[in-house]
């Protein structure tokens, strides 16, 4: 991790227009999500959706009002190239929380596949290993030490038995599909 | 069951051998979640969520709680050795801690702030359990309507009090509310917002939703930032050095006993206040001692009655929190906020029942506080030195174990793998509120709070029809909000048109 963003180049925009960019994509989509939901509301039995009117109205208002003022501080425009330049990956800080955002739906994919243990080890292993730089001892004995006892907490002291994948699943005679 | 019994059972429950340990337990993993910069109370809490689904209520209380109870203590650890705050509620703890440490004295100012801690949380312990006879008679007065009332008068405050931006903050906690309207509405049988999801059928689970807000966001927050997580330039003093140091510490927050008191006051009445919390506090109480002090020119370059004012203040605020929470069932903060889902999952419901036939558990957390804290202490003043290297792990590493932590946690709460995706999602939104200023807290509580105000809406029209807020106590409560709120608005224009 940190030698990854030592080494990438600064951005052309400023932190307080990229911001505002971010807030502006931000906005959008929950007016949008508001919006569907408030039109959702009406098909609803009037005593379900009396708390959802009461909610959603004055979210939508306020909502209105802070798009308003995000656009007051810096015009659409540029938040519009910023986002795009976000997209195309251009933004450092965006590049790396979508690469994040992106080994932990791989982590979810592995855990599905190969079982809750073996996906942490994989995704910690390449977490240390490969983001953070740190050498093949710790890159081993983090995962192992912290799968074990997680193992030990969950499984042995509280009982709780985390999933085992669909690979194990499949050979113990499961119907996965 | 009256006061005397609750107390003499909550006691008993707090200090047998099922709750014990857990509170050890508890107090050493807040402890050592609070000298770790990045990560704070709401965190500490959200990690121990999970585990609450195989525990007896005395317990989980205890664990919970616990680990709240000192993670400012850890806290005000780094700021005084690193000149970082360990948790935001010790960012008044900077202005004297470092100094000090720069003069020598940095066992001390850690000795000092310990206790200080300590003390205040006892205060604030004791504050409410004196406060219950009087909580008792005034919840009677709170039915249906005013319970919705209030909850909206409560995320007002969070949302104007709050560091956070007020619209920001106020569309926040109604996401909150809209979130927790997701699933099978229980008069009317109408799904809502499902998509025909058998998983959301319940509503949104709620510890994903709190473990992706808290743990998860910080996560994504600690990965961005990357790197080491404090300056260690300036290093630790020697063991035996700090062993004594802390002791003089002791000794000097002890004598100052006054001071710690009138600051341990100003924290437990703000801490009643919903949305303002610990930071505000510390920095009133700051001030406080600055105001009386008789060396007020030495503030600011290592004055000790700075740091025990503050630190007071931090930890007297939780009673007054836990006043509100387990009165009204109105949480004041996120941390609040967790303990009131945490109270949900242990099957205990706050209001009238929790503070007339449940009184041992509010003795639980009152205990739980007050021995929290003195554990905290104890630890803090013999393994200062082994606990402050926590502070050295690289993100490199932390975020990974954490990550492992956090999905275990997402998943062994129902057993479902869906969980771990509204964890997800819940990150996702969590990091993205953070960083734009949007609170998170006000989020959470709108959330905990939707089913409330949802029963208390329907209760209140159905047995005062709709115009139910025009009762004495709602419609006095409806002004309060109104005119909090036009009074900031206001007070937003003229900043502006001064401007």
């Amino acid at each position: 991790m940190a030698q990854k963003t030592t080494a990438s180049t600064p951005d052309k925009f400023d932190s307080v227009a990229k911001y505002n960019a971010l807030e502006m994509g931000l906005l959008f989509f929950i007016a949008v999500v508001a919006l569907a939901a408030l039109i959702t509301a009406i098909g609803y039995d009037f005593s379900s959706s009396k708390p959802l009117f009461v909610i959603l109205v004055p979210l939508v208002m306020l909502i209105g009002v802070q798009i308003y003022r995000a656009n007051k501080a810096a015009k659409f425009r540029t938040s519009l190239q910023i986002n795009r330049a976000a997209f195309r990956g251009e933004i450092r800080n965006f590049q790396v929380a979508v690469r994040f955002f992106c080994m932990l739906l791989a982590l979810i994919v592995c855990i599905y596949v190969v079982g809750h243990y073996v996906g942490l080890m994989l995704a910690m292993f390449y977490l240390i290993r490969w983001h953070g730089g740190e050498s093949l001892k710790v890159s081993l004995l983090v995962p192992a030490i912290t799968t074990l006892l997680i193992f030990l907490l969950f499984d042995q002291v509280f009982g709780i038995e985390l999933f085992q994948g669909q690979i194990y699943r499949y050979f113990a005679g499961y119907q996965i599909w | 069951m009256d006061i005397f019994e609750g107390l003499v059972s909550g006691f008993y429950q707090a200090f047998s051998f099922e709750v014990l340990p857990y509170l050890i337990v508890g107090s050493v993993f807040g402890l050592i979640i609070g000298i770790i910069p990045g990560l704070s109370g709401h965190f500490a809490m959200a990690m121990l969520i999970p585990f609450l689904y195989k525990m007896d209520p005395a317990p989980g209380i205890a664990f919970l709680l616990a680990a709240h109870a000192t993670v400012a203590q850890g806290g005000g650890l780094t700021a005084i050795l690193f000149s970082t705050p360990g948790t935001g509620q010790n960012a008044a703890t900077l202005l004297d801690g470092p100094p000090m440490r720069e003069q020598g004295k940095g066992g001390i100012a850690v000795g000092a702030a310990m206790t200080s801690c300590f003390l205040g949380a006892t205060f604030g312990a004791i504050a409410l359990a004196l406060l219950l006879p009087v909580l008792q008679q005034v919840v009677l007065f709170f039915g249906p309507p005013e319970i919705f009332v209030l909850s909206f008068l409560a995320l007002t405050f969070i949302a104007v009090l709050g560091k956070e931006d007020m619209t920001r903050s106020l569309i926040a906690g109604l996401l909150g509310l809209l979130i927790a309207m997701v699933g099978i509405d229980n008069v009317t049988n109408q799904q809502r917002y499902t998509f025909g999801l058998l998983e959301l059928y319940d509503g949104l689970p709620l510890v994903p939703v709190i473990l992706g807000l808290f743990a998860v966001a910080e996560m994504f927050d600690l990965f961005v930032k990357g790197g080491s997580l404090v300056d260690r330039q300036h290093g630790t003093l020697s063991a035996k050095e700090t062993q004594k140091q802390i002791f003089q510490g002791i000794g000097i927050a002890f004598k100052k006993w006054w001071l710690v008191l009138r600051c341990s006051a100003i924290g437990t009445t703000i801490g009643i206040i919903p949305g303002l919390g610990s930071a505000p506090a510390a920095f009133i109480a700051y001030g406080h001692a600055k105001q009386t002090s008789r060396s007020k020119e030495t503030f600011g370059k290592g004055n000790i009655e700075g740091v025990i004012g503050s630190e007071a203040a931090n930890d007297a605020v939780e009673g007054g929190a836990l006043a509100s929470t387990v009165a009204f069932g109105i949480p004041g903060s996120s941390s609040m906020a967790i303990l009131l889902g945490g109270l949900f999952i242990l099957g205990l419901e706050t209001g009238v029942d929790m503070v007339t036939t449940d009184v041992d558990i509010v003795f639980v957390m009152i205990f739980t506080v007050i021995f929290g804290n003195f554990i905290g202490t104890i630890f803090g003043m013999f393994l200062v030195n082994p606990m402050a290297r926590a502070t050295s792990i690289r993100a490199s590493i932390m975020v990974p174990i954490l990550i492992a932590v956090v999905v275990t946690g997402a998943y062994a709460a129902q057993g479902s793998l869906v969980d771990i995706v509204v964890a997800l999602v819940f990150g996702v939104f969590g990091y993205l509120m953070k960083i734009l200023n949007y609170s998170r807290a006000a989020l959470l509580i709108g959330y905990v709070l939707g089913h409330a105000v949802e029963k208390n809406l329907y209760l209140a029209t159905q047995l005062k029809g709709n115009l139910f807020f025009l009762s004495p106590i709602p419609l006095s409560l409806c002004l309060i909000t109104i005119g909090f709120i036009a009074y900031n608005i206001y007070g937003l224009v003229s900043d502006q048109k001064k401007r």
